[in-house]
């Protein structure tokens, strides 16, 4: 364990602007190739994804996109590397503007290289992002609402535009608000709607990686454990029955007396966020709100408290307040960060960024399958079936949803 | 005076309903107005009915089925001012009646649809997914209904917690020892997953069978065994059905049990099991605790019943929870009476409804606290 004096630097309020200087670009950044392990990695994680791998063999076959020019903004993981070797297969040509360049994983960034598809980093034509647009004329959007924001302001960048897919309830909520205002008359697909995603993808996915990201970052015992969970929705529900599975003690807070109810039929505790630090040893905050754990929670964490956020926005726990009021910050690597307040060790998880994507790699391929597969149906719908669409959100259909769920049972060797 | 009111061990597991009734009588939501309820007349409702009476309602209660008849409980409702009507033929004097609010069980969707010329009602609630079933299918609804049955209070903590519950308790009550036993949970919709999730929690072997493949999915991922429904037959100590459809097992099937499995049905539909074929077909029946035990070609198979007979063996919801989707009806109720109501059609509870009964019975749990 090393002792340095190093001040974290809590990743930036957007996903778009990318943090200063995190250290996983760095590989990327110098072009390094991707060790042996790396690539082996990579060639596991897609065999994990074999509804994807379904759809690809298929689109290779028939090119349903050829020739058309889709730009994506989405993590660059070996996950979504998968996506857009599929999307590539399928005919198209790429952009893929990395979500966040602290969660950029370099062996994703070789391959894509490798398979001539353009990633937009800060070191292949730094031209701003709506430049890169215009010359590249997308037709089609995979994305976290920062490609429909910049479309949305060219005319003619939208006038091209067949549709887009999101993936996050943010990236959902941007759509919306740009199509009530009338400035973007094409249709979305939200793929975060699909019940894959609430039943299967984040309580499974996000709840494995936030418990494993605990284990792998701090080497933490959880049996026994005092764990407070913030906010009990679709995330909150799953890490708060994993936690349960690994025998802690779970405490759920939440600010809506339906969700409370809900925790405690499911045999949990609930208490407010002011009375339960005091007692707690872990704390994930699974809002995806902001400013949760703030300023004037911070007398009462406890010595050795585990402490982070899985949540959209990397403020949701205060890490500038953390900061100021530490006596001393310590990386211990990982992704963590030790602060001592008066005395007191806080241990901080992936610098308030969502912990499980710092500390772990993020959800599970095999659970991401489903929704990234879901992207390649929604897309293709896009281009096959304009007239049944209409400008603004269009409902996921959920005959996609069953199509990825019996792709996957076979996968999986259930027959369904 | 406070009424004294009958089924008070029931009544006292009712806390939000008795809390509603001391505000209810303060507030006066529903005066002037003339509520129609078709309800189940148990101990339970009369909880509802009293809260309703509270608010200053004239009540017409309409029993939904004979078979869940209470006597005891008609005559406190009565007692407490409600006009109950045993039934059945109930539709003159429904119509009659002309309710301005209504708790439906799909009877009064289906009377108003067929009637060429019937009564203004301002809206109502509909209670559980058959009645929704039957409101979808009557046609032309002239007025709004709130679906309490897919509220978030009723789905994620009653119905799934109550039946998860109640199903244990029925197999309890049989005399089954849970734990190690190979169990098949036949549908995995709401009801299915908790009905799995609680014989799991007591130690069974659970697989499940689905025709649908994201909920089977979800099975997986939950970390059931998945099993084609021939296949779970075959090695099942117990069975459940929770299905949505009916002729789910049929004589075939039931032929492949081993001898001694134990089923029960809890999906609302009495064809579910074929209980009719299964008792033809046996050539012998005996009585034992929670049903009956057939002989069917030299294997012995129970199939649980529910009170008096019925084909659902989780019937008995507990009320601590019947409590919070009976708060919801009222809540709806009083919210029609006093804000306009909304356009004709089906509607989801308006989350403050569905919160502000999550919020009371957090209180009475002594959580108030745990909110902001
Ligand atoms: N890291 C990941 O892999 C991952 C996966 C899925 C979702 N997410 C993110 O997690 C966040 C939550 O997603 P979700 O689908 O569970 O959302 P959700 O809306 O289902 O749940 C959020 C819950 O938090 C509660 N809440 C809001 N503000 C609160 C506060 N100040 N204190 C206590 N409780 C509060 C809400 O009442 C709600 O119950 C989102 O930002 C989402 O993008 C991350
Ligand atoms: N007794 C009670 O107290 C009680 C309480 C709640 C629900 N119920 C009843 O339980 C049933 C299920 O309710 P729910 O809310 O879970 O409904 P749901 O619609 O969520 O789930 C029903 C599931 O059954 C599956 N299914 C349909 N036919 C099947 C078949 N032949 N084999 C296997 N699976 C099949 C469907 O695919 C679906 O997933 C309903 O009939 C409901 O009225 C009874």
């Amino acid at each position: 364990m090393t002792t340095t004096d190093t001040h974290p630097t809590p990743a930036a309020g957007s996903t778009a602007a990318p943090p200063t200087d995190p250290p996983s670009t760095d590989a990327a950044r110098s072009g390094a190739r991707p060790s042996a392990s790396a690539t082996a990695r990579l060639r596991l994680a897609w065999r994990q994804m074999p509804v994807l791998a379904a759809l690809r063999r298929q689109v290779r076959a028939d090119r349903p996109l050829l020739g058309v020019p889709v730009a994506a903004a989405m993590h660059v993981s070996t996950e979504t590397a998968h996506l857009m070797v599929t999307l590539k297969d399928a005919g198209a040509r790429l952009l893929l503007h990395p979500s966040n360049l602290g969660t950029l994983d370099p062996a994703a960034v070789a391959e894509l290289r490798r398979r001539a598809i353009r990633v937009n980093l800060p070191d292949t034509g730094s031209a701003p992002l709506t430049e890169q647009l215009a010359a590249f004329r997308p037709r089609l959007l995979t994305d976290n609402g920062t490609l429909l924001t910049a479309c949305a302001d060219v005319p003619e960048l939208a006038g091209d535009l067949l549709g887009a897919t999101v993936h996050s309830r943010n990236a959902e909520r941007t759509a919306r608000a740009l199509a009530a205002a009338g400035r973007l008359p094409v249709p979305v697909i939200p793929v975060a709607d699909s019940v894959l995603k609430s039943a299967v993808e984040t309580p499974a996915g996000t709840g494995q990686s936030t418990v494993h990201a605990l284990v792998r970052a701090t080497g933490v015992q959880l049996g026994g454990k005092r764990a407070v969970v913030v906010g009990y929705g679709t995330a909150g529900t799953g890490i708060a029955r994993y936690l349960q599975a690994m025998r802690c003690r779970v405490t759920v807070v939440d600010t809506s007396a339906v969700a409370c109810l809900r925790a405690l039929a499911d045999g949990h505790a609930v208490g407010a966020l002011d009375t339960v630090l005091a007692e707690a040893d872990i704390v994930v905050v699974a809002t995806g709100t902001r400013q949760v754990v703030t300023d004037r929670h911070l007398d009462l964490l406890p010595d050795g408290v585990l402490l982070g956020n899985i949540g959209h926005y990397p403020d949701a726990i205060d890490v500038p307040a953390l900061t100021r009021a530490a006596d001393r910050v310590t990386a211990l690597g990982g992704g963590v960060h030790e602060y001592l307040l008066a005395g007191r060790s806080v241990f901080l998880l992936g610098e308030g960024s969502q912990l499980n994507h710092v500390c772990a790699g993020g959800n599970s391929s095999e659970t991401m399958d489903l929704t990234l597969s879901l992207h390649v149906l929604c897309l293709l719908h896009l281009v096959r079936r304009p007239d049944d669409l209409v400008p603004g959100l269009n409902p996921l259909p959920d005959s996609f949803s069953e199509t990825v769920a019996r792709a996957k049972l076979r996968a999986l060797g259930h027959v369904a | 005076m406070v009424e004294p009111i009958d089924g008070g061990a029931v009544a006292a597991r009712m806390p939000v309903l008795a809390r509603l009734a001391r505000e209810f009588a303060t507030d006066r939501p529903l005066a002037g107005r003339r509520v129609a309820a078709a309800l189940n007349v148990t101990p339970e409702a009369t909880a509802l009915v009293r809260v309703l009476l509270a608010g200053a309602a004239e009540v017409l209660v309409v029993s939904s089925k004979p078979t869940t008849f209470d006597p005891a409980a008609a005559e406190a409702m009565g007692r407490l001012g409600a006009r109950v009507l045993p039934g059945p033929d109930t539709a003159k004097e429904v119509l009659a009646f002309a309710p301005d609010l209504v708790v439906d069980n799909g009877s009064v969707a289906e009377l108003w649809a067929a009637e060429p010329d019937p009564p203004a009602v301002v809206g109502g609630t509909v209670h559980s997914q058959h009645a929704l079933g039957r409101v979808r299918r009557a046609g032309r609804l002239p007025f709004p209904l709130y679906t309490v049955t897919e509220s978030a209070v009723k789905t994620t903590v009653e119905t799934a917690h109550g039946t998860g519950q109640a199903a244990l308790r029925g197999l309890i009550d049989a005399g089954v020892q849970i734990a190690g036993k190979r169990v098949l949970v036949v549908g995995f919709g709401v009801t299915g997953r908790a009905v799995a999730d609680y014989l799991r929690g007591c130690h069974a072997r659970v697989a499940v069978a689905e025709v649908a493949p994201v909920p089977l999915l979800q099975a997986v991922h939950l970390g059931f065994e998945v099993v084609g429904l021939t296949t779970g037959l075959a090695t099942a100590d117990v069975v459940v059905t929770v299905t949505d459809a009916e002729r789910v097992l049929d004589l075939d099937h039931l032929r492949l049990l081993p001898d001694g499995a134990v089923l029960g049905g809890i999906g609302h539909a009495a064809t579910e099991i074929d209980r009719a074929g299964l008792a033809a077909a046996a050539d012998r029946v005996d009585p034992v605790p929670g049903g009956r035990r057939y002989r069917l070609a030299g294997r012995h198979l129970t199939l649980l019943e529910g009170a008096g007979g019925n084909h659902v063996f989780a019937g008995i919801n507990p009320p601590e929870l019947m409590d919070l989707s009976l708060a919801l009806h009222a809540l709806c109720l009083a919210r029609l009476a006093s804000t306009g109501p909304p356009p004709a059609g089906l509607h989801p509870v308006p989350a403050e409804v569905d919160a502000r009964v999550a919020r009371t019975k957090l209180a009475v749990l002594g959580l108030a606290g745990v909110l902001p």
